[in-house]
């Protein structure tokens, strides 16, 4: 690769490492996987750089391949992953309960975790990334519709899951309408 | 509606994400890795090539279904005889058509839930896909009824096929084909983009199988025309804008979607280079060259070499007025 993409390629890790782990973190469930996902992500970036360099918006084209990455990677670990976190939050909730201090943020995380993985990327890239709905139909390689619909459906799963557990103080509940 | 909810979540998500601290990356790991990825995708795709390119030579198999009665080979330097092409096939180079053929995957497979969504995702679209100097004239109007940029190819994404042809005139030359419903035809848009990032440089709409099938000599013939008009009314001082108004007046160049789309976008001053030479002050001379035709005989490649360099690449089709400049594919002017 020419030395100009080369450095290219390196200022945009360097400014943009922290942001994808925590998307990475978000999109997966721990920060072994984040790390892999990221590390993953990076060599693809690597591979496609001189497009990705010329594309109008890189930073589209690299969340484009994080949330591939991480859907394949939710499609061959599904059964144990599944396992895995039904197992944690049961453990989590037990010792919470215990001491009566579910923190509201905790609940919808957990939640989160427990959504199907493209829906749970429509809602990182959403809320965490800020991303508009059609931003984020670029990324997903989906309709605005879509996005509409996965991020709409989704937060009303994040909602049932707070409205259906333990009474947690200060935490918004969804009115009856 | 439920924007405090929404807030909510989002602050969830930074107060779990933003205390973390990314790992330590090896950017050498990174790049080694990359590399290893990068010369296993090339391998891949020239073994996939050389399995195309040996199925062609063995049986003279098109990639596409054939069309109509005087079909002509895709894939140039097979079939009808005709002047040594001037495009490298496919099998020569495929690393040099990936970005191409991934780009104009990319724009087809997304064009139709565009349109779907509206002008704005298809603005978008254009944007992200297609070379910022083609832009202007891709969107402007085109004097046809046929949708200049999708082709009206039928069947929707899923039914499309891409055939890499080859490089000429500095453009990668890629063909998206579709069976029109009920008839032994085929359309296609014969695509032109830039090779190193793939972006789109030229579209031009094609039927096969419609009694329209280009000739290498009527090719090259209505290039030579074009520019024999062209350049010396330019060199007398005629306007781009009144040199292609002109040109519109009459003939075959009046179903040039090209000429009207190009026309319209000078005359709005949204282009600031001369769309049929690719440059942006002198007026080159220019040397007509070898024909490839493509699209099952139904378009025509014609390197156009300006005596400053750069290539250009005219694709010729021919109408129910003639023989028409569909498209004249630039690079960065």
């Amino acid at each position: 690769m020419r030395a100009d993409l080369e450095t290219a390629f390196e200022e945009f890790v360097v400014s943009r490492q922290a942001r994808l782990f925590r998307v990475a973190f978000l999109l997966t469930d721990d920060r072994q996987h984040a790390e892999d996902l990221l590390q993953s992500t990076l060599e693809r970036t690597y591979q496609h750089w001189r497009r990705v360099a010329a594309a109008e918006t890189p930073d589209a084209y690299v969340h484009r391949i994080m949330v591939n990455l991480a859907n394949d990677w939710w499609r061959s670990r599904r059964h144990a992953v599944v396992e895995t976190l039904e197992t944690g939050v049961a453990m989590r909730s037990a010792g919470d309960c215990g001491t009566g201090q579910v923190d509201q943020r905790d609940l919808l995380i957990r939640a989160l975790r427990r959504l199907p993985a493209g829906m749970r990327a429509v809602l990182v890239l959403r809320y965490f990334e800020d991303m508009s709905e059609g931003e984020t139909a670029v990324v997903m390689g989906c309709s605005v519709g879509n996005v509409k619909s996965q991020a709409s459906r989704g937060l009303q799963k994040l909602r049932e899951a707070v409205d259906g557990g333990p009474d947690v103080i200060g935490l918004p509940k969804r009115s009856a309408s | 509606m439920s924007s405090d909810f929404e807030r909510e979540v989002g602050a969830a998500l930074h107060a779990t994400a933003d205390r973390l601290d990314p790992p330590p990356l090896h950017l050498d790991r990174i790049r080694r890795s990359g590399q290893r990825r990068r010369a296993r995708s090339v391998s891949a795709v020239a073994f996939a090539m050389v399995i195309v390119a040996a199925g062609i030579t063995a049986g003279g198999v098109n990639l596409f279904a054939r069309a109509g009665t005087a079909q002509v080979p895709a894939t140039p330097g097979l079939g009808r005889s005709r002047p040594p092409s001037a495009t490298r096939p496919a099998g020569a180079g495929p690393s040099e058509l990936a970005p191409a053929m991934a780009n104009v995957r990319a724009f087809y497979g997304s064009y139709g839930i565009a349109q779907k969504q509206g002008r704005g995702a298809v603005e978008a679209l254009i944007r992200t896909r297609v070379a910022s100097w083609y832009r202007p004239i891709l969107e402007a109007p085109s004097g046809i009824s046929l949708d200049p940029v999708g082709c009206d190819l039928p069947g929707g994404a899923r039914k499309l096929r891409y055939q890499p042809v080859g490089l000429a005139g500095g453009q990668a030359v890629v063909l998206v084909g579709s069976r029109l419903p009920g008839a032994a035809q085929t359309a296609y848009a014969v695509v032109t983009a830039e090779p190193i990032t793939g972006k789109i440089t030229g579209i031009t709409c094609a039927i096969a199988g419609a009694g329209n099938d280009v000739t290498s000599t009527g090719a090259r013939n209505a290039t030579t025309s074009l520019y024999r008009t062209y350049v010396p009314a330019r060199r007398r001082g005629t306007s781009v804008k009144d040199e292609l108004t002109q040109l519109l007046a009459g003939g075959s160049s009046l179903a040039s979607p090209y000429l009207h789309q190009a026309q319209y976008a000078v005359s709005q001053q949204l282009v600031s280079y001369d769309p049929l030479l690719c440059a942006t002050t002198v007026i080159p001379n220019v040397s007509v060259g070898p024909v490839t035709i493509v699209a099952s005989g139904s378009a025509g490649l014609v390197v156009v070499t300006p005596s400053n360099g750069q290539s250009i690449l005219a694709v010729i089709v021919l109408g129910a007025k003639g023989w028409t400049v569909a498209d004249v594919a630039c690079r960065r002017p």
